[in-house]
């Protein structure tokens, strides 16, 4: 296993970017369940029915 | 959304209760069942047959809730709303153990492929916590399942915990790591007994039967090692799991023992009647000669039989088993596995009739069975009771115009003042779609 | 200096009992961690038969608000404290509780990521007997104690030298060294941090509710309450250093507050603010131009200003000038010295005065002339920035006039006059308006006694940045003119009888000059009001300009 020494520099911005990945992650994982979920039906349901967690009647 | 994942389950053939933590699942929804916090409400609704989302709200401390969205690669086909919804499913109670391997999930797997995957998101408000949790079907056997929370508000706290469970009918096993201090476990259980639950078993069985048929014992143990704490657990647990074959009442045994601290946990649950289950547990640590009792029950009411007329079978063998159980109980001398659907006597009856004692046998079990799955409960009350912390549970569940109510309370006794007092109080009600 | 400790006072019931509880309740105060399966008693304290020896090394400064010395301590007793708790021993359960606690606060209360320990995590707790004994604690400190900080102790080394901590897990070789170093290095921890932070703030706590000025003061006050007087703060103490912090906080507020343009004001429960109070303490605030009222009963209109006008020196004969500047020399000479020695040590600085030499040469000593033009004093309120601006026009001047020029290109503001008429003094030209200089406020208005300062400051109300326009000033002149007329007139008229009633003559002496015989004061207020409507103040005056 080759032994990677990382500068200080890229060691923060590897943190950084680490930072950034978890926030994007936190906040798209929701969206990214919405898209598909609206994407395997057949007959798109519009937005509001996506999102409404109250049933329809 | 615990029943969807349920229905996820089901849909794929995953045998949720054939993990080691559930094998005193009977004793634990019984005994430690959980009263809600405060008064929630929850919503859902189920969009398409892909995804279904949810919305909940409570009072507890602050007002606060979550909206929750769940995808999943299979179509849910058989989910129920509230309203319809028995009552056994909802809740679950008594767990009847049928390690059953159903020909549908094979059909399933063939058809979707090995893709089936949940995906579950909750966004709690107000700080926006989210929980998240992943299932993924690598294999029919095989599933990796990722649960994890994080919020971004309090200091990075972000803690991700991943199964990878493997589950055929006679063995379980699980490997879990969790980054919260880097805990490392183990899990798996074993179960013996006869797997096979067809007709045809029966019928070609010879004439001695086995009291053990239809009984199966599970063996299992879990050892965990926290690396950065430097902390171990283990325990084992064994359960002998029977239906009594003269009522066809289930009845379960366990006994879970920890070596490390020497602490021993034994419990007996038996669901005394179509409506009611009773259970009871006694702990002991061998180090500390510290001892608990805990009692517990709970009751069905408003038990509706299905007026179906294609059940006629069920509902005449449900007639005689309850005028079986009116009579038989006291009178010690005849034998227990002797029981004619004809007979109102059955002290009298001495020979047996050997071919159709196993199918008498069957009736009575699967009979009973049916008559549990079939009957329609409209409430649940659940008491549970633990002695050396002296403390009594009570929760009651039911179905009130179209919602699923939950309301329980928690009274102990202060140990300062030696009154009874009220610790928790709490109700939710849930509206499913 | 040593002392020597009754250490068996100590073991009295009730204190060993109060000691316990105190114990119990700050040790089992706060959110008990999870390790801890229950709460920590204590099961048995005693305080040991040998007293600490306590020696006091040296005492730096004494004086009536603070205190300095240096304390040697040294305890080698057998004194001991017992304490029982449980741990947990399971670390499963701990782990357990940690991370339910964790998603509790998170939101949900479900249990999500807490795996399902079946027996894993079972509740397994060991009792814990703790004995703390054999403590031996040798320690040099420094106590600095002053009314307005508190009270701070700093050790120079570290006190505890050696502890004995025995347990029920000294079967266990590792857990019985784990628990000594932990414990030693928090006790050592208690002593450098802890112990010097609680007595600070039980100090502040003490400081503020200072018991002698509370006595004192309902003490005067039931006596004045009886009387029906009204009651002036001023009249009870005159000294200004035992207000509570509290209060003196809750001033600075309202002070700094009102150095913004903010609308709000922090108010006080029961008290009407005024922003400017200095209308109403006109009378009261001692500066010069009331010191001299008092010295030489006058009854010259106080301006809030240090300035005198110019009328009291003008136009009269040189007796009676030499007499006033005599005056003011005192005052002001006592002022400074009062200032002055408070902060030097008890060195006698003397004012410094310019010195005038008057024509000859041939005078060798400097003289300390009366008629000196101001002295540098730092410290002291600056009543003398507006003496420079004087224009002593003397009779008898000498060439070397040192005082101010009027200069060709700044227009030298007028000094003050006064439209007084005041009972001694001759003449007073009726048409000598008060200059309303554009840029008179700033002497004028300006007044350095500490009660305005701590009070109006720079804020909303206070003219200092002259916010009236120019143009609106000779209108108002005019109607300033009438009313100060009217109050002049008034104003003498009640004198004038005041004078025929009472013939009260000021019990002052020339050692208080700067501190005002308030008693007269507010007698002859009182009276006033008595005369008219009986409502304390004046009409409180329009905004001067």
């Amino acid at each position: 296993m080759s032994q990677i020494t990382l500068s200080d520099e890229s060691k923060e911005r590897i943190i950084k970017l680490l930072d950034y990945a978890r926030t994007i992650s936190h906040y798209g994982f929701i969206p990214m369940i919405l898209y598909l979920g609206w994407s395997s039906t057949s007959n798109k349901p519009n937005i509001f029915n996506l999102l409404s967690p109250f049933p329809t009647v | 959304m615990e029943y969807l994942q349920k229905c996820f389950y089901k849909s794929t053939g995953w045998q949720e209760e054939n993990i080691f933590p559930n094998i005193t699942s009977s004793s634990q929804s019984i005994l430690d069942f959980q009263i809600p916090n405060g008064c929630k409400l929850d919503i859902s609704s189920k969009t398409t047959d892909y995804s279904a989302s949810s919305f909940t709200l409570s009072n507890y401390n602050v007002i606060n809730g979550s909206l929750a969205y769940l995808y999943s690669s299979l179509p849910l086909n058989n989910t129920v709303g509230t309203k319809n919804i028995s009552l056994q499913e909802a809740i679950s109670g008594f767990k009847v153990l049928e390690p059953i391997y159903k020909e549908e999930t094979m059909d399933n797997f063939k058809k979707f492929g090995n893709r089936n995957l949940l995906l579950y998101g909750r966004m709690y408000f107000p700080g926006s916590a989210l929980e998240s949790m992943v299932i993924k079907q690598l294999s029919p056997q095989t599933q990796l399942l990722i649960k994890s929370i994080s919020n971004p508000n309090i200091a990075k706290n972000g803690t991700m915990i991943i199964y990878l469970q493997s589950n055929t009918p006679k063995f379980s096993r699980e490997f879990v790591y969790s980054t919260n201090e880097a805990l490392m476990g183990f899990r798996c259980l074993f179960n013996f007994g006869n797997t096979n639950n067809s007709k045809s078993e029966y019928q070609n069985s010879s004439a001695i039967i086995p009291k053990l048929d239809n009984s199966m014992v599970s063996i299992g143990t879990e050892v965990w090692y926290a690396a950065m704490t430097m902390s171990p657990g283990f325990s084992t647990a064994f359960r002998y799991s029977t239906k009594s074959t003269s009522t066809g009442k289930p009845l379960t045994m366990t006994l879970a023992c920890n070596p490390i601290l020497g602490q021993m946990s034994s419990t007996y649950t038996i669901k005394t009647s179509v409506a009611s289950t009773f259970s009871s547990k006694y702990d002991f640590n061998l180090y500390s000669y510290s001892s608990n009792l805990s009692l517990g029950f709970e009751l069905y009411n408003n038990s509706k039989r299905k007026s179906d007329s294609n059940d006629y079978d069920i509902m005449k063998s449900s007639e005689t088993l309850h005028e079986k159980s009116l009579l038989f109980t006291p009178d010690d001398k005849s034998t227990p596995t002797v029981i004619s659907s004809h007979h109102h006597y059955p002290s009298d009856h001495s020979h047996i009739d050997s071919h159709s004692q196993p199918h008498q046998k069957e009736t009575v079990i699967s009979a009973f069975q049916n008559l549990v799955n079939e009957s329609e409960f409209n409430s649940v009350v659940r008491v549970s009771t633990s002695l050396s912390d002296k403390m009594l549970k009570l929760l009651w569940e039911g179905r009130f115009k179209d919602f699923l109510v939950s309301a329980g309370t928690r009274i102990s006794i202060n140990e300062f003042t030696h009154q009874p007092e009220f610790n928790k109080f709490g109700i939710s009600f849930s509206y499913a779609n | 200096m040593s002392f020597k400790v009754d250490w068996n006072l100590l073991e009295t019931q009730s204190m060993s009992e109060w000691t316990k509880e105190l114990l119990t309740e700050a040790l089992n105060s706060g959110k008990r961690p999870n390790i801890l399966a229950s709460n920590i008693e204590i099961k048995d304290l005693n305080f040991g038969k040998i007293p600490p020896d306590f020696e006091i090394l040296e005492i730096g400064e004494l004086e009536k608000d603070r205190f300095r010395g240096i304390f040697k301590i040294n305890y080698s007793g057998d004194s001991s404290i017992t304490l029982h708790t449980k741990v947990q021993a399971n670390p499963l359960k701990i782990y357990h509780d940690n991370l339910v606690e964790l998603e509790n606060d998170i939101g949900g209360s479900s249990n999500f990521v807490t795996p399902n320990f079946l027996l894993s995590n079972n509740e397994f707790s060991i009792p814990l007997d703790l004995k703390l004994s054999d403590i031996k604690i040798n320690a040099i400190g420094i106590i600095v104690f002053s009314k307005t900080k508190g009270l701070t102790l700093v050790f120079r080394n570290d006190p505890l030298d050696s502890i004995k901590v025995s347990s029920t897990f000294d079967m266990v070789q590792v857990l019985a060294n784990f628990l000594q170093k932990q414990i030693e290095s928090q006790i050592r921890e208690l002593f450098r941090e802890t112990l010097p932070t609680v007595l600070h703030k039980l100090s502040l706590k003490y400081i503020t509710l200072n018991n002698e000025f509370d006595t004192n003061l309902l003490q005067k006050l039931e006596k004045s309450i009886n009387e029906e007087e009204e009651i002036v703060l001023f009249d009870l103490n005159n000294e200004f250093n035992n207000y509570s912090m509290k209060n003196l906080q809750h001033n600075l507020k309202l002070f700094n507050s009102r150095e913004t343009l903010e609308l709000k004001v922090p108010k006080f429960k029961k008290i009407i603010q005024r922003s400017n109070l200095d209308k109403f303490n006109k009378n009261l605030s001692p500066n010069l131009l009331t010191s001299l009222n008092l010295l030489n009963d006058y009854k010259l209109e106080n301006n809030n200003s240090n300035g005198i006008p110019i009328n009291l020196l003008v136009n009269k004969d040189y007796n009676n000038v030499k007499e006033i500047i005599k005056n003011i020399s005192n005052i002001q000479t006592n002022n400074y010295y009062k200032t002055t020695n408070n902060n030097n040590n008890g060195i006698e600085l003397k004012p410094k005065r310019r010195v005038i030499k008057l024509g000859k040469k041939n005078i060798e000593k400097p003289e300390k002339t009366e008629k000196s033009s101001p002295m540098l004093v730092s410290k002291a309120s600056s009543m003398n920035t507006s003496m420079s601006r004087y224009k002593k026009v003397e009779d008898n001047d000498s060439e070397d006039n040192t005082l101010i020029e009027e200069t060709n290109e700044i227009q030298q503001p007028k000094p003050l006059r006064s439209t007084d008429i005041s009972p001694q003094n001759t003449i007073l030209e009726s048409n000598d308006v008060k200059d309303y200089h554009p840029h008179s406020h700033l002497y004028r208005n300006f007044s350095n006694s500490p009660l305005n300062n701590s009070i109006t400051g720079v804020g909303i109300g206070n003219n200092y940045f002259n916010f009236n326009n120019k143009d609106t000033m000779s209108e108002l002149e005019d109607s300033k003119q009438e009313f100060n007329d009217k109050i002049n007139k008034l104003y003498q008229s009640k004198i004038n009888e005041l004078n025929e009633k009472f013939k009260v003559q000021p019990s002052f002496t020339l050692t208080n000059d700067t501190y005002l015989d308030f008693k007269t004061i507010k007698n002859r207020l009182n009276d006033l009001s008595k005369l008219e409507d009986k409502s304390y103040f004046d009409i409180p005056p329009p905004y001067q300009m």
